[in-house]
């Protein structure tokens, strides 16, 4: 099964460790993601104003890409990574499924493009693993696992936000814990889970997202985690780079590395994983210490 | 009265005035016969220079398209007028400082990431070129796809006179080419050994010899020239 694969701007610049991750963990569960051949930026946000049209055509674009390619891969699945562009594609594509007169008003603007029928489903890669490959089957193709390894599964808001978009518990959720419990590794729970990193705060109010992310990085410690693991870049950017921050204000004691959800998959399920580790050192030396993997 | 052969008249009405013009023409031609005469504007006349881009309405036809004036004849029922000039803000820049970094063309533009995708500028591009997928293409950082998909460009603006964001799509497309030249092509080495070899002095005494001959002489070499 190939599912289309709508990357987003941050996948293809500072998010690229979690695509290249992605990409081969996908592989070796046994599916191929296929980036759609033209995409656009996904919007960003999702605007909430109810009659502004223009804000919703890139993602619009996008859907109307994933329904031709869907169509030669016969899925109406489009999967992301990126938090941010899974909420902005999943609101506008439920937006449409909602209100079919903006759909048709959306369609006669786009007149040099294919009408957009609304039956695509927007998925979170997340979903992908849970729902279509399920964690007793990644189990079985575990080559190592990270049983000495305490991580703790950092959701951030654009996944559980609105509810009408939610695909796990918005308050407690379970998915990504399943899966990494599946990898082997101990889960720890955090209450600050869902909550947010400061998003694109970092661009105005810096100490918005520091203070964010003391609260979310000081539990995390609190509970021992040795690494904090997200599927979202925004959130793995705001929380490394806030971290660097806190630890020279002595806010924290010391730095929790934030890797993407991919990356820890990769390391688990990669045949001789030993190359790939070396850019690991944090966790290389976390396992040696405890009896290694 | 219509002589035989006569060439059929169209309409064309040359900012909202009407003219009787030969079929066939140009618009730049038919301008011209209306009585319009260019001191700027004209450009190559050739469509290679982007100095003509012209925006018309056909009669009944809610769209506004776009053309440049040499390359485009004229229709029945056209109202145009020609743009000759796109007030664009141009970024002063240094190619020795800048680098190819994802970020590099919204340092010089951040205006691209306005970007709504609306496509208006892909759809007045009388290059036909994808510009919206240009843009977006700058703004992750694909310098060399931004490069290649604006290689055709003409620089004639049409696209930020459409873009509702305020883009100046032409100038990003152009410093993405300028950026793609200098650090991501191969280098032109053959180029580079032409000037050396000139440098060198070594093609000095061939000159010498052509410009002792005589003009009988040089014709005589030209004749009998070596031809691929």
């Amino acid at each position: 099964m190939d599912y289309p694969y709508y990357p987003g701007c941050t996948l293809k610049t500072t998010g690229k460790k979690d695509e290249e991750a992605a990409l081969e963990v996908a592989k070796l569960l046994g599916f191929e993601l296929k980036e759609l051949p033209t995409w656009t930026c996904c919007g960003v946000v999702y605007n909430l104003t109810s009659d502004v049209m223009a804000d919703h055509l890139s993602a619009t674009r996008t859907l109307i890409r994933a329904q031709e390619m869907g169509r030669e891969l016969k899925t109406n699945k489009l999967v992301t990574l990126c938090s941010m562009c899974y909420n902005v594609l999943k609101q506008v594509n439920l937006m449409y499924k909602n209100n079919p007169d903006k759909l048709k008003n959306i369609n006669l603007f786009l007149d040099n493009e294919e009408d957009y029928l609304g039956n695509i489903e927007v998925m979170h890669f997340l979903e992908i693993l849970y729902n279509d490959i399920g964690p007793e089957k990644i189990k079985e193709k575990v080559k190592t696992s990270l049983k000495n390894l305490k991580v703790d599964p950092y959701y951030g808001c654009m996944l559980l936000r609105p509810k009408t978009i939610a695909f796990d518990d918005q308050d407690s959720p379970h998915i990504m814990g399943d899966i990494l419990s599946a990898l082997g590794a101990t889960v720890i729970e955090n209450p600050m889970t869902v909550e947010c990193c400061g998003a694109h705060q970092i661009i105005t109010n810096k100490g918005a997202v520091l203070d964010c992310v003391e609260r979310i990085v000081s539990i995390s410690q609190k509970k021992g985690a040795d690494v904090i693991v997200t599927p979202c870049p925004l959130c793995q950017y705001n929380l490394t780079t806030a971290q660097k921050t806190l630890f020279e204000k002595g806010k924290i004691n010391r730095k929790t590395p934030v890797i993407y959800l991919s990356e820890l998959m990769k390391i688990s399920l990669t045949e001789s994983n030993q190359d790939y580790l070396k850019d690991y050192i944090f966790i290389k030396d976390k396992l040696d210490e405890r009896g290694g993997l | 009265m219509a002589e035989k052969n006569q060439i059929p008249l169209v309409s064309v009405f040359i900012m909202g005035k009407e003219y009787k013009i030969p079929s066939g023409l140009t618009l730049m031609k038919a301008m011209e016969y209306a009585g319009y005469r260019y001191t700027r504007g004209a450009g190559c006349r050739a469509g290679f220079c982007g100095a003509c881009a012209t925006i018309y309405r056909l009669k009944n036809d809610y769209k506004l398209k776009s053309a440049l004036a040499c390359q485009t004849t004229v229709a029945d029922g056209m109202y145009l007028v020609q743009l000759p000039f796109t007030p664009a803000n141009k970024q002063k820049y240094d190619m020795e400082k800048l680098n190819i970094a994802h970020n590099a063309l919204l340092k010089e533009y951040p205006e691209i990431a306005r970007c709504i995708s609306c496509n208006s500028c892909t759809k007045v591009c009388p290059q036909e070129l994808k510009v919206m997928d240009y843009v977006q293409a700058s703004l992750r950082g694909d310098i060399e796809k931004a490069a290649t998909l604006s290689f055709d460009c003409v620089q004639c603006g049409l696209c930020a006179f459409r873009c509702p964001a305020e883009i100046t799509q032409y100038h990003v497309g152009q410093l993405a080419r300028r950026l793609y030249g200098k650090f991501v092509a191969p280098k032109a080495i053959h180029t580079e050994d032409a000037v050396n070899k000139v440098n060198s002095g070594a093609p000095r005494a061939e000159i010498s010899k052509l410009k002792s001959m005589s003009p009988a002489e040089i014709k005589d070499l030209y004749k009998k020239r070596p031809i691929e």
